[in-house]
Protein backbone atom coordinates (compact mmCIF):
# COMPACT_ATOMS: atom_id res chain seq x y z
CA UNK A 1 0.00 0.00 0.00
CA UNK A 2 2.54 2.38 0.86
CA UNK A 3 4.17 1.68 -2.30
CA UNK A 4 0.97 2.75 -4.31
CA UNK A 5 1.11 6.24 -2.41
CA UNK A 6 4.75 6.23 -3.08
CA UNK A 7 3.88 5.97 -6.50
CA UNK A 8 1.04 8.21 -6.63
CA UNK A 9 3.87 10.66 -5.17
CA UNK A 10 6.05 10.85 -7.78
CA UNK A 11 3.46 11.04 -10.08
CA UNK A 12 3.78 14.94 -8.63
CA UNK A 13 6.36 15.59 -11.23
CA UNK A 14 4.46 15.31 -14.44
CA UNK A 15 1.54 17.33 -12.83
CA UNK A 16 4.08 19.77 -12.03
CA UNK A 17 5.72 20.11 -15.08
CA UNK A 18 1.94 20.33 -16.96
CA UNK A 19 0.98 23.13 -14.80
CA UNK A 20 4.15 25.38 -14.91
CA UNK A 21 4.60 24.63 -18.93
CA UNK A 22 1.15 26.02 -19.61
CA UNK A 23 1.56 28.51 -16.86
CA UNK A 24 4.57 29.95 -18.03
CA UNK A 25 3.44 29.78 -21.75
CA UNK A 26 -0.20 31.58 -20.74
CA UNK A 27 1.79 34.11 -18.79
CA UNK A 28 4.27 35.00 -21.46
CA UNK A 29 2.51 34.97 -24.47
CA UNK A 30 -0.67 35.84 -23.03
CA UNK A 31 0.60 39.55 -23.23
CA UNK A 32 1.61 39.99 -26.92
CA UNK A 33 -1.61 37.52 -27.97
CA UNK A 34 -3.93 40.29 -25.71
CA UNK A 35 -2.01 43.35 -27.45
CA UNK A 36 -3.80 41.77 -30.63
CA UNK A 37 -7.59 42.97 -29.58
CA UNK A 38 -6.25 46.52 -29.57
CA UNK A 39 -5.17 46.69 -33.12
CA UNK A 40 -6.45 49.24 -35.40
CA UNK A 41 -6.75 46.87 -37.96
CA UNK A 42 -10.33 45.09 -37.06
CA UNK A 43 -9.23 41.64 -39.17
CA UNK A 44 -7.08 41.59 -36.43
CA UNK A 45 -9.09 42.13 -33.59
CA UNK A 46 -11.80 39.62 -35.27
CA UNK A 47 -8.86 37.10 -35.28
CA UNK A 48 -8.29 38.02 -32.10
CA UNK A 49 -11.72 36.97 -30.92
CA UNK A 50 -12.43 34.34 -32.78
CA UNK A 51 -9.54 32.83 -30.91
CA UNK A 52 -10.63 33.76 -27.51
CA UNK A 53 -14.40 32.73 -27.93
CA UNK A 54 -12.87 29.25 -29.76
CA UNK A 55 -10.79 28.33 -27.15
CA UNK A 56 -12.65 29.28 -24.03
CA UNK A 57 -16.60 28.42 -25.56
CA UNK A 58 -15.63 24.80 -25.78
CA UNK A 59 -14.44 22.61 -23.07
CA UNK A 60 -11.24 21.65 -22.45
CA UNK A 61 -11.65 18.25 -22.51
CA UNK A 62 -12.81 18.69 -25.90
CA UNK A 63 -10.02 20.30 -26.84
CA UNK A 64 -8.30 18.02 -25.50
CA UNK A 65 -9.64 14.64 -27.45
CA UNK A 66 -9.54 16.55 -30.54
CA UNK A 67 -5.52 17.31 -30.09
CA UNK A 68 -4.96 13.72 -29.10
CA UNK A 69 -7.78 11.70 -31.43
CA UNK A 70 -8.34 13.80 -33.36
CA UNK A 71 -6.02 15.44 -35.53
CA UNK A 72 -4.44 11.78 -35.79
CA UNK A 73 -6.86 11.70 -38.41
CA UNK A 74 -5.20 14.25 -40.87
CA UNK A 75 -2.17 12.46 -40.03
CA UNK A 76 -0.33 14.13 -36.69
CA UNK A 77 -0.13 12.30 -34.21
CA UNK A 78 1.28 13.18 -30.56
CA UNK A 79 2.23 12.15 -27.78
CA UNK A 80 -0.13 11.79 -24.66
CA UNK A 81 2.37 14.49 -23.08
CA UNK A 82 2.73 16.61 -26.39
CA UNK A 83 -1.42 16.92 -26.47
CA UNK A 84 -1.69 17.41 -23.20
CA UNK A 85 0.86 20.50 -23.09
CA UNK A 86 -0.20 22.00 -26.00
CA UNK A 87 -3.85 22.14 -25.54
CA UNK A 88 -3.53 23.23 -21.80
CA UNK A 89 -0.46 26.00 -22.94
CA UNK A 90 -3.50 27.14 -26.00
CA UNK A 91 -6.32 27.37 -23.39
CA UNK A 92 -3.78 29.11 -20.86
CA UNK A 93 -2.49 32.13 -23.57
CA UNK A 94 -6.45 32.72 -24.05
CA UNK A 95 -7.15 32.56 -20.50
CA UNK A 96 -4.50 35.39 -19.39
CA UNK A 97 -4.94 37.31 -22.21
CA UNK A 98 -8.18 38.12 -21.62
CA UNK A 99 -7.05 38.69 -17.96
CA UNK A 100 -4.60 41.38 -19.04
CA UNK A 101 -7.34 42.68 -20.84
CA UNK A 102 -9.37 43.39 -18.27
CA UNK A 103 -5.97 44.79 -16.47
CA UNK A 104 -4.86 46.90 -19.00
CA UNK A 105 -8.53 48.45 -19.10
CA UNK A 106 -8.18 49.89 -15.52
CA UNK A 107 -4.76 51.45 -16.15
CA UNK A 108 -5.55 55.17 -16.46
CA UNK A 109 -5.52 56.71 -20.16
CA UNK A 110 -2.93 59.04 -18.54
CA UNK A 111 -0.26 56.86 -18.68
CA UNK A 112 -0.70 56.17 -22.61
CA UNK A 113 -0.77 60.61 -22.96
CA UNK A 114 2.22 60.71 -20.45
CA UNK A 115 4.30 58.79 -22.72
CA UNK A 116 3.03 59.50 -26.39
CA UNK A 117 3.90 63.18 -24.49
CA UNK A 118 7.27 61.68 -23.97
CA UNK A 119 7.93 60.23 -27.40
CA UNK A 120 8.05 56.43 -26.05
CA UNK A 121 7.59 54.25 -28.75
CA UNK A 122 5.51 51.26 -28.54
CA UNK A 123 7.97 48.65 -27.33
CA UNK A 124 9.20 50.75 -24.37
CA UNK A 125 5.14 51.78 -23.50
CA UNK A 126 4.33 48.00 -22.95
CA UNK A 127 7.42 47.42 -21.34
CA UNK A 128 8.11 50.05 -18.83
CA UNK A 129 5.40 51.55 -18.10
CA UNK A 130 1.93 49.29 -19.04
CA UNK A 131 2.98 45.46 -18.60
CA UNK A 132 4.71 46.56 -14.94
CA UNK A 133 1.74 48.05 -13.66
CA UNK A 134 -0.22 45.60 -15.60
CA UNK A 135 1.10 42.69 -13.87
CA UNK A 136 0.72 44.63 -10.59
CA UNK A 137 -3.47 44.72 -10.86
CA UNK A 138 -3.34 41.22 -12.53
CA UNK A 139 -1.22 39.32 -10.03
CA UNK A 140 -4.05 38.05 -7.49
CA UNK A 141 -6.13 37.10 -10.51
CA UNK A 142 -3.23 35.15 -12.31
CA UNK A 143 -2.50 33.45 -9.18
CA UNK A 144 -6.56 31.96 -9.21
CA UNK A 145 -6.19 30.90 -12.87
CA UNK A 146 -2.58 28.82 -11.82
CA UNK A 147 -4.32 27.22 -9.25
CA UNK A 148 -7.51 26.48 -12.12
CA UNK A 149 -5.04 25.30 -14.30
CA UNK A 150 -3.33 22.89 -11.75
CA UNK A 151 -6.32 21.17 -11.00
CA UNK A 152 -7.31 21.18 -14.92
CA UNK A 153 -3.74 19.44 -15.36
CA UNK A 154 -5.46 16.07 -14.27
CA UNK A 155 -7.82 16.25 -17.38
CA UNK A 156 -4.50 14.54 -18.96
CA UNK A 157 -4.94 11.35 -16.93
CA UNK A 158 -8.27 10.69 -19.72
CA UNK A 159 -5.72 10.62 -22.43
CA UNK A 160 -3.04 8.27 -20.68
CA UNK A 161 -0.98 10.93 -19.27
CA UNK A 162 0.94 9.47 -15.72
CA UNK A 163 0.47 12.69 -13.35
CA UNK A 164 -1.55 12.11 -10.26
CA UNK A 165 -4.96 11.91 -10.58
CA UNK A 166 -3.60 9.28 -13.63
CA UNK A 167 -1.63 7.10 -11.22
CA UNK A 168 -4.32 6.96 -8.24
CA UNK A 169 -7.06 5.76 -10.82
CA UNK A 170 -4.29 3.18 -12.08
CA UNK A 171 -3.75 2.26 -8.16
CA UNK A 172 -7.29 1.64 -7.59
CA UNK A 173 -8.24 -0.47 -10.04
CA UNK A 174 -5.29 -2.48 -9.08
CA UNK A 175 -5.65 -2.81 -5.13
CA UNK A 176 -9.43 -0.93 -4.36
CA UNK A 177 -9.00 1.13 -1.88
CA UNK A 178 -10.13 4.26 -4.08
CA UNK A 179 -10.75 6.77 -1.16
CA UNK A 180 -7.56 6.44 0.16
CA UNK A 181 -5.87 6.60 -3.09
CA UNK A 182 -7.79 9.35 -4.37
CA UNK A 183 -8.18 11.57 -1.03
CA UNK A 184 -4.04 11.75 -0.85
CA UNK A 185 -4.42 12.75 -4.66
CA UNK A 186 -6.63 15.41 -3.76
CA UNK A 187 -4.32 16.40 -0.53
CA UNK A 188 -1.38 16.69 -2.91
CA UNK A 189 -3.36 19.34 -5.34
CA UNK A 190 -4.47 21.11 -2.03
CA UNK A 191 -0.25 21.56 -0.88
CA UNK A 192 0.43 22.14 -4.08
CA UNK A 193 -1.91 24.60 -4.57
CA UNK A 194 -1.23 26.73 -1.12
CA UNK A 195 2.20 28.31 -2.26
CA UNK A 196 0.70 29.36 -5.40
CA UNK A 197 -2.39 31.50 -2.69
CA UNK A 198 0.67 32.43 -0.29
CA UNK A 199 3.11 33.72 -3.31
CA UNK A 200 -0.02 35.71 -4.84
CA UNK A 201 -0.70 37.11 -1.10
CA UNK A 202 2.63 38.03 -0.68
CA UNK A 203 3.28 40.03 -3.91
CA UNK A 204 -0.15 41.87 -3.83
CA UNK A 205 0.40 43.36 -0.62
CA UNK A 206 4.18 44.06 -0.97
CA UNK A 207 3.24 45.65 -4.56
CA UNK A 208 0.23 47.64 -2.65
CA UNK A 209 2.31 48.35 -0.20
CA UNK A 210 4.88 49.79 -2.62
CA UNK A 211 2.83 51.95 -4.65
CA UNK A 212 -0.33 52.51 -2.44
CA UNK A 213 -2.33 52.72 -5.28
CA UNK A 214 -4.79 50.13 -6.96
CA UNK B 1 25.09 68.57 -20.83
CA UNK B 2 22.70 69.96 -22.79
CA UNK B 3 20.32 72.73 -20.92
CA UNK B 4 18.15 75.34 -21.31
CA UNK B 5 18.61 78.09 -24.28
CA UNK B 6 19.14 81.07 -22.13
CA UNK B 7 20.42 83.39 -25.13
CA UNK B 8 17.37 84.56 -26.61
CA UNK B 9 16.33 87.80 -24.82
CA UNK B 10 12.34 88.55 -25.82
CA UNK B 11 11.14 91.77 -24.83
CA UNK B 12 7.29 91.82 -24.48
CA UNK B 13 5.52 93.30 -27.62
CA UNK B 14 8.77 92.76 -29.62
CA UNK B 15 9.20 91.32 -33.27
CA UNK B 16 9.91 87.64 -32.33
CA UNK B 17 10.78 85.37 -35.18
CA UNK B 18 7.87 82.65 -35.50
CA UNK B 19 9.54 79.32 -33.92
CA UNK B 20 5.94 77.50 -33.59
CA UNK B 21 3.74 78.69 -36.01
CA UNK B 22 0.15 76.94 -35.80
CA UNK B 23 -2.15 77.69 -38.85
CA UNK B 24 -5.71 77.45 -39.48
CA UNK B 25 -5.89 74.38 -36.80
CA UNK B 26 -9.30 72.66 -36.75
CA UNK B 27 -10.16 69.65 -34.87
CA UNK B 28 -13.57 67.95 -34.63
CA UNK B 29 -14.87 65.55 -31.96
CA UNK B 30 -17.71 63.65 -34.10
CA UNK B 31 -20.28 66.76 -34.99
CA UNK B 32 -18.41 69.35 -32.42
CA UNK B 33 -15.73 71.51 -33.46
CA UNK B 34 -13.59 72.10 -30.49
CA UNK B 35 -11.31 74.26 -32.10
CA UNK B 36 -12.27 75.89 -34.99
CA UNK B 37 -9.89 77.66 -37.25
CA UNK B 38 -7.24 78.60 -35.09
CA UNK B 39 -3.71 80.41 -35.68
CA UNK B 40 -0.98 81.79 -33.28
CA UNK B 41 2.47 82.29 -34.10
CA UNK B 42 5.09 82.21 -31.21
CA UNK B 43 8.37 83.59 -30.85
CA UNK B 44 11.01 81.67 -29.28
CA UNK B 45 11.43 81.81 -25.98
CA UNK B 46 7.79 83.37 -25.43
CA UNK B 47 5.56 82.72 -22.35
CA UNK B 48 2.14 82.30 -23.49
CA UNK B 49 -0.96 82.02 -21.33
CA UNK B 50 -4.13 80.61 -22.44
CA UNK B 51 -7.11 81.52 -20.36
CA UNK B 52 -10.71 81.18 -21.27
CA UNK B 53 -13.75 79.63 -19.74
CA UNK B 54 -13.57 75.65 -19.46
CA UNK B 55 -14.81 73.62 -22.69
CA UNK B 56 -13.23 76.61 -24.71
CA UNK B 57 -10.88 74.05 -26.23
CA UNK B 58 -7.64 75.66 -24.24
CA UNK B 59 -6.96 71.70 -23.39
CA UNK B 60 -7.66 70.73 -27.12
CA UNK B 61 -5.53 73.05 -28.62
CA UNK B 62 -2.11 72.62 -26.21
CA UNK B 63 -3.27 68.51 -27.17
CA UNK B 64 -3.09 69.59 -30.91
CA UNK B 65 0.43 71.10 -30.71
CA UNK B 66 1.89 68.43 -29.50
CA UNK B 67 -0.50 65.63 -31.43
CA UNK B 68 -1.94 64.27 -28.90
CA UNK B 69 -4.72 65.53 -30.75
CA UNK B 70 -4.53 65.10 -34.82
CA UNK B 71 -5.76 68.18 -35.96
CA UNK B 72 -8.37 67.85 -38.67
CA UNK B 73 -7.22 70.71 -40.57
CA UNK B 74 -4.41 73.75 -40.67
CA UNK B 75 -0.30 72.77 -40.21
CA UNK B 76 2.13 73.29 -37.73
CA UNK B 77 5.39 74.17 -37.59
CA UNK B 78 8.05 73.98 -34.86
CA UNK B 79 11.58 75.40 -35.93
CA UNK B 80 12.51 73.33 -39.01
CA UNK B 81 9.42 71.11 -38.97
CA UNK B 82 6.11 71.76 -40.73
CA UNK B 83 3.12 69.09 -40.68
CA UNK B 84 0.13 69.96 -42.40
CA UNK B 85 -3.41 68.36 -41.22
CA UNK B 86 -6.20 66.82 -43.66
CA UNK B 87 -9.17 64.83 -42.72
CA UNK B 88 -8.32 61.28 -42.68
CA UNK B 89 -4.39 61.49 -42.72
CA UNK B 90 -2.48 61.27 -39.83
CA UNK B 91 1.00 62.29 -39.91
CA UNK B 92 3.43 59.18 -39.52
CA UNK B 93 5.01 58.03 -36.46
CA UNK B 94 8.38 59.48 -36.96
CA UNK B 95 7.31 62.54 -37.89
CA UNK B 96 4.83 62.74 -34.48
CA UNK B 97 7.74 61.23 -32.31
CA UNK B 98 10.01 63.80 -34.17
CA UNK B 99 7.68 66.67 -32.60
CA UNK B 100 7.05 65.24 -29.19
CA UNK B 101 10.25 65.02 -28.17
CA UNK B 102 10.42 69.26 -28.74
CA UNK B 103 7.25 69.76 -27.03
CA UNK B 104 7.24 68.66 -23.44
CA UNK B 105 3.63 68.70 -22.10
CA UNK B 106 2.78 68.69 -18.46
CA UNK B 107 -0.64 67.40 -17.17
CA UNK B 108 -3.45 68.50 -14.93
CA UNK B 109 -3.47 65.20 -13.56
CA UNK B 110 0.65 65.07 -13.13
CA UNK B 111 0.33 61.38 -15.03
CA UNK B 112 3.39 60.37 -12.89
CA UNK B 113 4.48 56.32 -13.40
CA UNK B 114 2.98 54.92 -10.56
CA UNK B 115 5.39 51.56 -10.29
CA UNK B 116 8.48 54.07 -10.89
CA UNK B 117 10.62 56.16 -8.30
CA UNK B 118 10.67 59.64 -8.82
CA UNK B 119 14.65 59.43 -10.38
CA UNK B 120 12.88 56.67 -12.62
CA UNK B 121 10.27 58.67 -13.72
CA UNK B 122 12.49 61.55 -15.03
CA UNK B 123 15.12 58.93 -16.59
CA UNK B 124 12.99 56.20 -18.27
CA UNK B 125 12.28 58.56 -21.50
CA UNK B 126 15.99 60.14 -21.82
CA UNK B 127 17.24 56.31 -22.08
CA UNK B 128 14.76 54.99 -24.10
CA UNK B 129 14.23 57.85 -26.38
CA UNK B 130 17.12 59.71 -26.24
CA UNK B 131 19.80 56.76 -26.12
CA UNK B 132 20.84 58.35 -23.15
CA UNK B 133 22.74 55.53 -21.08
CA UNK B 134 21.88 54.96 -17.07
CA UNK B 135 23.86 56.90 -15.54
CA UNK B 136 23.86 59.82 -17.89
CA UNK B 137 20.27 60.18 -17.40
CA UNK B 138 20.10 59.30 -13.75
CA UNK B 139 22.84 62.25 -12.88
CA UNK B 140 20.04 64.59 -15.40
CA UNK B 141 17.25 63.25 -13.20
CA UNK B 142 19.32 64.25 -10.32
CA UNK B 143 19.96 67.72 -11.22
CA UNK B 144 16.26 68.08 -12.84
CA UNK B 145 14.87 66.85 -9.45
CA UNK B 146 17.21 69.47 -7.52
CA UNK B 147 16.04 72.12 -9.79
CA UNK B 148 12.64 72.15 -8.82
CA UNK B 149 13.50 70.99 -5.32
CA UNK B 150 12.90 67.37 -4.72
CA UNK B 151 16.54 66.45 -4.55
CA UNK B 152 15.12 64.37 -1.52
CA UNK B 153 12.32 62.97 -2.93
CA UNK B 154 14.53 60.70 -5.30
CA UNK B 155 14.05 57.31 -4.20
CA UNK B 156 10.09 58.18 -3.75
CA UNK B 157 7.37 56.50 -5.46
CA UNK B 158 4.71 59.06 -6.67
CA UNK B 159 1.91 57.76 -3.93
CA UNK B 160 4.66 58.89 -1.45
CA UNK B 161 4.87 62.11 -3.13
CA UNK B 162 2.26 65.22 -2.33
CA UNK B 163 0.44 66.62 -5.32
CA UNK B 164 2.71 69.42 -5.71
CA UNK B 165 5.30 67.49 -5.49
CA UNK B 166 3.98 65.24 -8.26
CA UNK B 167 3.33 67.95 -10.56
CA UNK B 168 7.27 69.31 -9.65
CA UNK B 169 8.41 65.29 -10.79
CA UNK B 170 6.07 65.81 -14.06
CA UNK B 171 7.68 68.96 -14.74
CA UNK B 172 11.18 67.29 -14.49
CA UNK B 173 9.84 64.90 -16.55
CA UNK B 174 9.55 66.95 -19.38
CA UNK B 175 12.30 68.82 -18.92
CA UNK B 176 14.90 65.79 -18.79
CA UNK B 177 14.11 65.41 -22.68
CA UNK B 178 15.31 68.90 -23.93
CA UNK B 179 11.88 70.33 -25.18
CA UNK B 180 12.43 73.59 -26.96
CA UNK B 181 8.76 74.23 -25.94
CA UNK B 182 6.74 73.18 -22.76
CA UNK B 183 3.25 73.07 -22.76
CA UNK B 184 1.33 73.48 -19.63
CA UNK B 185 -2.35 71.63 -19.32
CA UNK B 186 -3.30 73.51 -16.07
CA UNK B 187 -1.11 72.52 -14.23
CA UNK B 188 -2.04 73.58 -10.70
CA UNK B 189 -5.99 73.31 -11.46
CA UNK B 190 -6.22 70.16 -9.06
CA UNK B 191 -4.29 71.36 -5.98
CA UNK B 192 -4.52 73.84 -3.63
CA UNK B 193 -3.88 77.29 -3.90
CA UNK B 194 -1.05 77.07 -1.60
CA UNK B 195 0.77 74.31 -3.44
CA UNK B 196 0.04 75.49 -6.91
CA UNK B 197 2.07 78.34 -6.13
CA UNK B 198 5.20 75.81 -5.53
CA UNK B 199 4.54 75.12 -9.10
CA UNK B 200 3.98 78.17 -10.29
CA UNK B 201 7.17 79.51 -8.47
CA UNK B 202 9.05 76.82 -10.51
CA UNK B 203 7.59 77.72 -13.77
CA UNK B 204 8.46 81.62 -13.42
CA UNK B 205 11.95 80.71 -12.95
CA UNK B 206 11.88 78.17 -16.36
CA UNK B 207 10.14 81.22 -18.05
CA UNK B 208 13.05 83.06 -16.71
CA UNK B 209 15.70 80.83 -18.21
CA UNK B 210 14.15 81.34 -21.55
CA UNK B 211 12.04 78.66 -21.83
CA UNK B 212 9.36 79.18 -25.12
CA UNK B 213 6.09 78.13 -23.06
CA UNK B 214 2.28 77.61 -23.73
CA UNK B 215 -0.24 77.72 -20.19
CA UNK B 216 -3.25 77.17 -20.23
CA UNK B 217 -4.27 78.66 -16.74
CA UNK B 218 -6.89 79.52 -14.18
CA UNK B 219 -4.16 81.55 -12.58
CA UNK B 220 -4.75 85.07 -13.83
CA UNK B 221 -1.91 86.47 -11.73
CA UNK B 222 0.74 84.03 -12.97
CA UNK B 223 -0.88 84.89 -16.69
CA UNK B 224 -0.58 89.05 -15.36
CA UNK B 225 3.02 88.65 -13.93
CA UNK B 226 5.25 85.85 -15.98
CA UNK B 227 3.43 85.78 -19.97
CA UNK B 228 4.88 88.17 -22.12
CA UNK B 229 0.92 87.20 -24.36
CA UNK B 230 -2.48 86.29 -23.31
CA UNK B 231 -4.65 84.76 -25.16
CA UNK B 232 -8.44 84.37 -24.95
CA UNK B 233 -10.43 81.40 -26.21
CA UNK B 234 -14.30 81.08 -26.27
CA UNK B 235 -15.79 78.24 -28.07
CA UNK B 236 -12.79 76.72 -29.88
CA UNK B 237 -11.20 79.81 -30.85
CA UNK B 238 -9.10 83.04 -30.43
CA UNK B 239 -11.01 85.79 -29.45
CA UNK B 240 -8.62 88.50 -27.86
CA UNK B 241 -5.03 88.57 -27.33
CA UNK B 242 -2.18 90.95 -26.58
CA UNK B 243 -0.31 91.85 -23.48
CA UNK B 244 -1.32 91.00 -20.08
CA UNK B 245 -2.16 94.53 -19.12
CA UNK B 246 -4.39 95.54 -21.55
CA UNK B 247 -6.08 92.12 -21.86
CA UNK B 248 -6.69 92.20 -18.04
CA UNK B 249 -7.33 95.94 -17.61
CA UNK B 250 -9.37 96.69 -20.69
CA UNK B 251 -10.44 93.61 -22.36
CA UNK B 252 -12.17 94.35 -25.60
CA UNK B 253 -14.46 91.24 -26.02
CA UNK B 254 -18.09 91.61 -24.25
CA UNK B 255 -17.35 87.50 -23.42
CA UNK B 256 -13.56 88.46 -22.10
CA UNK B 257 -14.94 91.06 -19.67
CA UNK B 258 -17.44 88.75 -18.43
CA UNK B 259 -14.91 85.87 -17.66
CA UNK B 260 -12.41 87.78 -16.13
CA UNK B 261 -14.77 89.88 -14.00
CA UNK B 262 -16.03 86.06 -13.06
CA UNK B 263 -12.41 84.70 -12.58
CA UNK B 264 -11.02 87.48 -11.06
CA UNK B 265 -13.98 88.50 -8.59
CA UNK B 266 -13.44 85.01 -6.89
Amino acid sequence: MAGALLAILEAVGLTVLLTVVAGVIGVVLGAPVMLLSRSKSAAVRAVYWTFVHMVRGVPSLVWLFIAFFGITQIGITLSPMASALITLSVIAIASMAEIYRGGLSAIAVGQWEASSALGLGRWPLFKDVLYPQLFRAVSPTVATYLVGLLKESALASTIGVAEVTFVAGQQTQFYGNGLLFFAFAGLIYLVLSLPLGVLSRTIHSRLTRRYAVL
Amino acid sequence: MATIDTSVSTQPGAPVRPFLLAENIVKNFGQHRAIDDVSLSVGKGEVISLIGPSGAGKSTFLRCLNLLEIPDEGALTLGEQRIEFAPGRAPGRAEMTALRRRAGMVFQSFNLFPHLTAMRNVQLAQMRVLGRSKDEAGERALALLDRVGLLAKADAYPSQCSGGQQQRIAIARALAMDPELMLFDEPTSGLDPEVGAEILTVMRELADSGMTMLVATHEMEFARQVSDRVIVMVDGAIIEEGAPDQIMSEPGHERVRKFLSAVLGR
